[in-house]
């Protein structure tokens, strides 16, 4: 008799992703495929998707799907949401998408307080594209349009969207996990199913930052770009809860 | 049909829509179209048995990709906005075609280019009907000329949208925004139940096929199959849906195209040339898009006068049309108030004496 | 206390949890047993970099995606699951068999 310890999520399908091997999209979306399981949320769910490398993971999702314009996914899911209470929506977005292109979506949503879960994926740099310099690209992280490394003069410094965010009070919740370890893994699908618990209690809008690898982008192999994330990374962006407006953590 | 009201234009349009079932109303205040959206945000709180949802957007780029997302879940959605919001919406109106999202889109124009000016207006023909966004699209465009008709045609683009699986636009100007007319309002409709609309985001459990709303393409055998899957809806609309009013065309020598409001002001100018013995008349497109060809039908050698509000823009359609670049004449001006019929009857003149 | 997230949750000491498993194991012939989705990997190294036990090792045989997926040993596994957990490509499936 089979007793399963680990087994690929029901919702997700047999094809394989598009993923590059080790990238954080991988391990992300998999905690979300364990959670639509767990909670049950494939009945109402609907997952809006950016446009980026995380996207292509519509193919792997047994779930009804959108992919928005580039940075429209906080609208869509807006315009999804408010005719469809009922529904379960989750946006999923990277640093392009979020942070430049659709930095007055999120902004706007986090303001109107709309009740849906964010996961944000923050590489430092933009993948689908291959490469170029992000709002969120470390000072002096090589990308492709910073060659020289992100220079403040030129780029301005680093933004935390989880610190940003959680200053707007339409935001109840917001918090930055990040995928490096088996231990931090747990940790952020702790987080996400926070944020997907609150959407179920009509509460919103929770964020969710993940840190997440891009080995390719990078330049390095995945085991290196999780010590990378541990060791730089980190700094700038630190692990945490910003804003539990339920449990009064202190902005 | 129901009572019989003294309303304003924009006010009227928004009624209209509220009668057709529309669900959710986003939008980003802007003359001459602020008026629908203050509508709707008091129908909301005034009339909750409607159901209705109005959100301010932050820019009519949000305002365009939450009426996508609301269409997609299968619900009757709107948004209205004028010619410097419209620039805004045109990813969006790309991608409702791409994605088959039936969304409802009303620009009434003002003068532009650029910030412009504030009332009547046509300058935005080429965009609403060759579509400013990119890729090959079409979108149905209606055209009312009354308060009147601008109701019938609201709750007809409902229903349009969703017959098609693709956004339709209503063509409006500042004159026929603000100006109050008596109207008999429409009732309210049937609305489709939006959990049966084809390919709706509702979730799939796991029984249903999954649907998607996806706009990328993958390699060229896909880029072929979607286009030509487009191409063969917009021949099917352009067939079928196209509608014009044609006015004492039969006897006459010039033959007025005009359209929306200001094809008022040149049904006056066709009478008063009739009275002097010209033998005047008109075509009025409903439709801009699909551009209705059967108008011209029979009226090979006619004399052409298209009156419009513009440089010179549904003038090409004509031209196109009639295979004559040489009969075509043109009346314009720029916008903001419109011209006095006398202005028009002049031109009139002018092309019967050549014609002696 | 360690707690195994993703496993039903009962607390128990890590002791007496391993001595449960040996106990299971002599009494009842448990086994566990981890299957590596050959062609789905892509050599991140994440299971192999994770596993307490030091079970998995780069493989030697190249899969189509031109990966070399890793192999697995028996003899050491606890069947705690990180593997599974902690592949990007949900390539690792662990079970018990009792």
């Amino acid at each position: 008799m089979k007793k399963y310890i680990y087994k690929k999520p029901e919702v997700l399908l047999d094809t394989s992703s598009g993923f590059c091997g080790g990238c954080g999209h991988g391990i992300v979306t998999k905690i979300i495929a364990e959670l639509i399981d767990e909670m049950g949320l494939q009945e109402n769910g609907i997952i809006v998707w950016p446009i980026g490398c995380s996207c292509s993971a519509h193919r792997i999702f047994r779930m009804d799907q959108m992919i928005a314009l580039h940075g429209r996914a906080p609208a869509v899911a807006t315009g999804l949401k408010r005719v469809e209470p009922g529904k379960f929506i989750i946006v999923y977005q990277g640093d392009g998408d979020l942070v430049s292109e659709g930095m007055a979506e999120i902004m706007h949503a986090s303001i109107r307080g709309e009740k849906f879960s964010v996961v944000f994926l923050n590489n430092a740099i933009y993948g689908m594209t291959g490469g170029q310099v992000a709002p969120t690209t470390l000072i002096g992280q090589y990308a492709k349009t910073a060659p020289a490394g992100r220079s403040p003069v030129n780029t301005g410094y680093p933004i935390g969207m989880a610190e940003t965010l959680s200053h707007i009070r339409g935001v109840i919740y917001s918090e930055r996990v990040t995928v490096t370890s088996p231990a931090r893994i747990a940790a952020a699908k702790k987080a996400i199913r926070k944020a997907f618990e609150l959407q179920l209690e009509g509460k919103g809008l929770s964020f969710v930052e993940v840190l997440s690898p891009c080995p390719t982008n990078w330049g390095m192999s995945p085991v290196k770009s999780l010590e990378w994330i541990e060791d730089e990374m980190t700094k700038e962006y630190p692990l945490g809860v910003f804003k539990d407006t339920e449990n009064e953590v202190p902005q | 049909m129901g009572e019989k009201v003294f309303m304003q234009g924009n006010m009227a349009l928004a009624e209209s829509a509220i009668r057709a079932g529309c669900k959710l109303f986003c939008g980003y205040p802007i003359t001459p179209s602020s008026e629908v959206a203050e509508y709707f945000a008091r129908a909301m709180v005034e009339r909750p048995e409607e159901g209705i949802t109005f959100i301010q957007a932050e820019t009519e780029v949000s305002a365009f990709n939450m009426i996508a997302g609301g269409a997609a879940a299968g619900h009757r959605v709107m948004t209205a906005t004028s010619g410097p919001g419209f620039d805004l919406g045109q990813e969006a109106m790309s991608y409702m075609c791409a994605g088959e999202l039936a969304g409802v889109i009303v620009d009434i124009m003002r003068p532009g280019p650029g910030d412009g000016e504030l009332m009547a207006s046509q300058g935005d023909y080429y965009q609403v009907t060759r579509g400013g966004g990119h890729g090959d699209y079409r979108t149905i465009v209606l055209a009312p000329y009354t308060v009147q008709e601008m109701c019938e045609l609201m709750q007809e683009a409902f229903v349009l949208a969703q017959k098609y699986n693709n956004p339709v636009v209503l063509a409006s100007d500042g004159n026929l925004a603000k100006l109050m007319e008596s109207v008999e309002l429409p009732g309210y409709t049937e609305v489709p139940v939006p959990s049966e609309q084809r390919n709706a985001m509702r979730g799939c459990g796991k029984t249903r096929e999954p649907h998607k709303v996806r706009t990328g393409m993958n390699g060229e055998a896909e880029v072929n199959e979607r286009n030509l899957y487009l191409q063969s809806k917009f021949r099917r609309i352009a067939e079928n849906e196209a509608r014009f009013e044609n006015y004492m065309t039969d006897d006459a020598d010039i033959v007025m195209v005009c359209w929306g409001s200001f094809s008022r002001v040149c049904m006056e100018a066709m009478e008063r040339a009739r009275e002097e013995g010209i033998r005047a008349g008109l075509i009025r497109p409903i439709t801009l898009w699909p551009f209705p060809e059967k108008a011209f039908e029979g009226l090979d050698g006619k004399k052409f006068l298209v009156c419009e509000l513009n440089a010179g823009q549904m003038i090409d359609d004509v031209k196109l049309t009639i295979e004559n670049k040489h009969d075509v004449y043109l009346f314009n001006r720029y916008g903001s108030s419109l011209p006095r019929p006398k202005e028009i009857l002049a031109e009139i003149r002018k092309i019967a004496e050549s014609l002696r | 206390m360690l707690k195994q997230p993703g496993l039903p949750c009962r607390q128990i000491p890590v002791n007496t949890l391993l001595r449960k498993n040996r106990e299971e194991e002599n009494s009842m012939n448990v086994v566990n047993v981890v299957e590596i989705d050959f062609e789905r990997c892509k050599e991140c190294g994440y299971c192999i970099a994770f596993c307490p036990k030091k079970a998995l090792a780069k493989g030697t045989a190249l899969n189509r995606k031109g990966y070399f997926p890793p192999v697995w040993t028996a003899g050491e596994c606890i069947g705690c699951g990180t593997c599974g957990r902690v592949c990007p490509d949900a390539a690792i499936t662990v079970y018990r068999e009792e």
